[in-house]
């Protein structure tokens, strides 16, 4: 039996049901972004001031990936175009050029971007210290100028100190072993270690190292030793980011185009003077920008690899089809276009909501 | 090697539907050059001092929303698309102002008092 409708519109509707069907699923798509940018507004109006980063991520980066998605949109409706025209050969040029920016896009984001964000490391400092660190922070400086204040101190984590009196000593050893850490100082009998690392999760690491308490008071035996964490962070030296360096500098005062990198100059952090969890690499739970950013430009990622696979799929197993009914074959082209195009649509908002604004 | 290798070739499209695709072409060049200009313009706006922060947030996102229509419109053909689809997007489009109206009400839901059970 053949299903009616794969190629010419019902006569109700005037849609051919694939049409009708991508349309209705783009609408729930919508919807599920739509919560997600919901999510955004309501995070960015509850952090506090100096709380919400501007200019955390790379300006040009983010407009060469918007060109990007821009120009694969373009390939799409010219490989559908193509096909209108019966012109196979320019279809699978331009499915291919498509395809190529497709994974392009995808290299720059997960090759690029994140790993870069996944070696960075922040430390929110307490409200209360911010003064010991002015010369990091520069909020007087700040104040003055009537700007947000910056509670962050950023940079690349290359030593942490640390209290070991309570650690597990063979899983201190197995962390540092596997890790491939170089103890630059040891003090207190060992109680007391610098530890050069070469990432923040290096450091997250070394914290999850469990100890045990003994408690001989305790009737219960199984509550005599009891499991807790082994290792306290006492310090971290960072190698400073640019806008930490020099936080008075007038060019600080607003976001810049081109990429701020780290520079040479250690600040060494009290693990003490930093918010509880206020510390980590810039991943999801670092601060709740990151956490939306990764959660929208993850879920956009996702849908990016499921253009990918569709247009893969039609590069590669749709000559039969073309050759049998082509405008079958343009219908479909036309479907999974739409898609993209949403696709490219999402990231038209995703660009300036978080790298530009 | 294939069965479609001995499949014949489609017949050819008419005239008159190659003439109509080109003139697609053509539309779809310029909506490329719109669209790159617009992302310019956007990054241009967003390090252009207009005063507020409420302004250059207002500018960007205008820009964003143009380019936005750019692509629905043309791209997606929406422009000459069926009712059908115009009920749903309307349709999808109330739910959607709705989900951000749950954001201004999510705010001003503040917890004003907190009771204490003691058994």
């Amino acid at each position: 039996m053949e299903i009616p409708h794969t190629v010419t519109p019902r006569p109700d509707t005037g849609l051919y049901n694939a049409k009708l069907a991508v349309w209705l699923f783009l609408a729930s798509e919508v919807m599920l972004f739509g919560g997600l940018f919901s999510a955004y507004v309501f995070l960015r109006m509850a952090a506090d001031d100096g709380y919400w980063p501007h200019g955390l991520l790379s300006v040009p980066v983010g407009t060469i990936n918007t060109i990007i998605l821009i120009t694969s949109s373009i390939a799409v409706v010219m490989s559908w175009a193509a096909l209108k025209m019966r012109n196979w050969k320019m279809y699978k040029l331009w499915m291919l050029v498509a395809i190529a920016l497709g994974v392009i896009f995808l290299i720059i984001k997960l090759g690029y971007e994140y790993p870069n964000k996944f070696d960075h490391f922040g430390a929110f400092i307490k409200k209360e210290k911010w003064g010991e660190y002015e010369q990091y922070l520069g909020n007087e400086y700040l104040a003055k100028k009537g700007l947000e204040p910056r509670p962050q101190i950023s940079g690349h984590l290359h030593e942490v100190e640390i209290n070991v009196a309570d650690a597990d000593k063979a899983e201190l050893d197995a962390v540092i072993k596997k890790r491939g850490l170089v103890i630059a100082k040891s003090e207190e009998d060992g109680k007391l270690l610098s530890i050069e690392v070469k990432s923040p999760r290096d450091a997250e690491a070394l914290a999850k190292i469990p100890g045990a308490v003994t408690n001989p008071q305790e009737t219960d035996p199984k509550k005599i030793t009891r499991k807790e964490q082994g290792v306290k962070m006492v310090a971290f030296e960072v190698a400073l980011d640019e806008v930490n360096a020099d936080p008075t500098n007038a060019k600080f005062d607003k976001p810049s185009f081109f990429f701020r990198g780290h520079t040479e100059k250690i600040a060494k952090i009290h693990a003490d003077d930093v918010e509880n969890g206020g510390w980590s690499a810039f991943v999801p739970k670092h601060s709740p920008f990151l956490a939306i950013y990764y959660a929208i430009t993850g879920l956009h990622g996702l849908h990016i690899l499921g253009g990918l696979v569709m247009f893969v799929y039609f590069f590669f197993f749709s000559e039969a089809l073309y050759r049998r009914n082509p405008e079958h074959m343009a219908n479909r082209i036309e479907v999974v276009g739409l898609y993209w195009h949403f696709v490219d649509l999402v990231w038209i908002f995703v660009f300036p909501v978080f790298y530009l604004l | 090697m294939s069965s479609e290798s001995h499949t014949p070739e489609p017949a050819p499209a008419s005239q008159e539907q190659i003439r109509d695709i080109q003139k697609h072409i053509k539309g779809y060049v310029k909506i490329f050059c719109f669209q790159v200009a617009f992302a310019i313009l956007m990054v241009w706006i967003s390090f252009w001092n207009l005063g507020s922060s409420a302004a250059q947030v207002g500018a960007t996102l205008l820009v964003a929303i143009a380019n936005g229509i750019l692509v629905a419109g043309i791209l997606m053909h929406l422009k000459e698309e069926k009712r059908t689809i115009w009920k749903f997007l309307i349709f999808t489009g109330v739910f959607f102002f709705i989900l951000f109206f749950l954001t201004y009400l999510g705010r001003t839901d503040t917890i004003v008092q907190t009771l204490h059970h003691h058994h």
